[in-house]
């Protein structure tokens, strides 16, 4: 029998408050793509609705819009709410 | 009684000369520093410089140079003989024009170094004034000068560690109807602010007037630092077209920060700044550095994309063509403080001086304060029952359990402000927890302090 793959989700700023966790691992499925992803986020944390609208959403440390963009098992997936204060 | 012998008097007249030292030159130093300050008034009202003219000064071209004097050499001697800066490294710095946005958090370490290191014209622009509050991250203050303006004080701060530096304090609130001709007058722009509204206005100053944006921002344990609008990377609205909900923004009065994160960030931004002044590393790609004090990986850095085609500020067809109302834009002003709340009709809430009455009387009633719990270890009222805002509605039970079968018993409910207690008290009457009276302390427990017990703390 095949192993589970996974992902990772990296919460930063507003969105580790939200979470309550600074990273998590997620049994991975094919064909997540960014909304289905986001959908699954919510399910998780409802807290973390109103974050991932305003967020920025980084794979392997690198910035990402791509529409086409689905998540690959192992990938480490970051989202980077806007940070005001100072 | 016995007298005093001579050994015990002599020590105590010896202990009490080192004090009157000691203060004197306390003293000396404050003076020293008024009288930077005062000069430094008397020379701007000689000149009959007010803001306008402080303006149009920041609006000349300052005089560059194409060498250093021997004191800048002798100043700037470490960073002289630096490989990969050296003399035409200090020499850009020194021909350079800075704007920081924001004497606060960031705005203070990003001032000092950036004006120690020897740019040669440093604006500062901040509206607000110096607090006891600041002082435990925005160290370019001090006591002494509590209710100074900030960008006076940040201005004075420079000048003591680096004459050489130009500087221009700007007092005043950054907006759609002031910042184009403030920002286009410098090089390069530091963005050093507390609030979205003028994160979003520097970013379309910045596309509009072509200047690079070296953005920071610190929050609790978290920093970001990113260089907008340089060298074909992203603008802030690239990465954030959206601006956050009001009611998604925390600041570092309701949310807390520790003092040496924006400390971090902001000499980041002045490193940043340096870096971009003396052309070094200019072909690095955009990132974003991403900093979590209290995560085991401190930093963090996110490879951005290029600017954004079809971003409306800095695409190919922008839609903003010029400065918007970003007080709108954001629905929430430009400053961080925090905005009273008005849920419920004043007259179906409490003063603190009826609290105290009843109090006083001894009336019977349950006091629920709904501030989280870091905050309400600090400081609170005597039997008053913590639970969280976010957690009531999970633990309305234990409300229930303490009224212990008083069916009638008023519940009244307490915060910092007076904010959280409205949607607490409401939450309260929708679940009808009590068939008593329920009402929620306008101003809460600083309003406590204020009117009612001056012993009572605030933070």
């Amino acid at each position: 029998m095949a192993e589970t793959q996974s992902f990772t989700m990296l919460y930063f700023a507003s969105a580790k408050d939200a979470t309550q966790t600074d990273s998590e691992k997620i049994e991975w499925s094919p064909s997540l793509d960014s909304t289905k992803l986001t959908a699954l986020l919510v399910e998780r944390h409802p807290a973390l609705k109103p974050i991932l609208a305003i967020s920025m959403y980084a794979v392997n440390m690198e910035y990402t819009d791509d529409p086409s963009w689905t998540v690959q098992p192992n990938d480490e997936v970051a989202i980077i709410p806007p940070v005001s204060g100072g | 009684m016995e007298s005093p012998s001579i050994e015990t008097l002599t020590a105590r007249l010896s202990q009490l000369e080192q004090q009157n030292e000691a203060l004197r030159q306390e003293v000396a130093a404050l003076r020293l520093e008024q009288k930077t300050y005062s000069q430094h008034k008397v020379d701007s009202n000689a000149n009959g410089l007010d803001h306008a003219t402080l303006l149009s000064e920041a609006e000349t071209p300052f005089e560059k140079v194409t060498k250093l004097t021997n004191p800048e050499i002798a100043r700037y001697g470490r960073q002289l003989i630096l490989p990969g800066f050296g003399i035409q490294g200090q020499l850009d710095l020194r021909n350079c024009s800075m704007l920081i946005v924001g004497a606060g958090g960031l705005g203070a370490p990003c001032a000092l170094y950036l004006g120690a290191a020897g740019v040669g014209r440093l604006g500062i622009v901040d509206h607000d004034t110096v607090d006891i509050s600041n002082l435990h991250r925005q160290v370019i203050h001090n006591e002494a000068r509590q209710g100074m303006s900030k960008a006076e004080s940040a201005a004075l701060s420079v000048r003591l560690i680096n004459p050489h530096c130009k500087v221009v304090a700007h007092d005043l609130v950054l907006d759609s109807s002031n910042a184009q001709p403030i920002i286009n007058s410098y090089d390069i722009i530091i963005d050093a602010t507390d609030n979205a509204a003028t994160r979003y206005l520097l970013n379309d100053a910045c596309i509009l007037g072509g200047k690079p944006l070296v953005s920071g921002s610190a929050l609790r344990f978290d920093g970001q630092l990113t260089i907008y609008n340089y060298r074909g990377g992203p603008c802030y609205r690239c990465l954030f077209p959206t601006p956050p909900p009001a009611e998604t923004v925390t600041n570092c009065s309701d949310g807390g920060v520790m003092g040496v994160v924006p400390g971090v960030i902001g000499c980041l931004q002045a490193l940043e700044a340096i870096k971009i002044a003396a052309k070094i590393n200019e072909s690095d790609v955009p990132t974003m550095t991403i900093f979590s004090a209290n995560a085991s990986t401190m930093f963090r850095t996110i490879k951005l994309r290029k600017r954004k085609p079809d971003c409306i500020m800095c695409g190919d067809a922008p839609t903003i063509t010029k400065l918007i109302d970003y007080v709108r834009f954001c629905g929430a002003s430009a400053t961080d403080k925090t905005p009273d709340l008005f849920l419920i009709p004043m007259k179906e809430r409490m003063t603190v001086e009826e609290y105290k009455h009843i109090k006083d009387e001894n009336a019977p009633h349950l006091l629920l304060d709904v501030r989280e719990k870091v905050q309400f270890d600090i400081c609170s009222l005597p039997s008053s029952l913590n639970i969280p805002l976010k957690d009531l509605s999970k633990q309305i039970d234990q409300v229930k359990d303490q009224l212990r079968g008083q069916s009638q018993l008023p519940i009244y409910v307490v915060c910092r402000r007076g904010n959280d207690s409205q949607p607490a008290a409401r939450l309260l009457q929708e679940q009808g927890v009590t068939t008593g009276e329920i009402r929620d302390i306008v101003g809460g427990l600083d309003r406590w302090a204020d009117k009612i017990d001056p012993e009572f703390p605030k933070y």
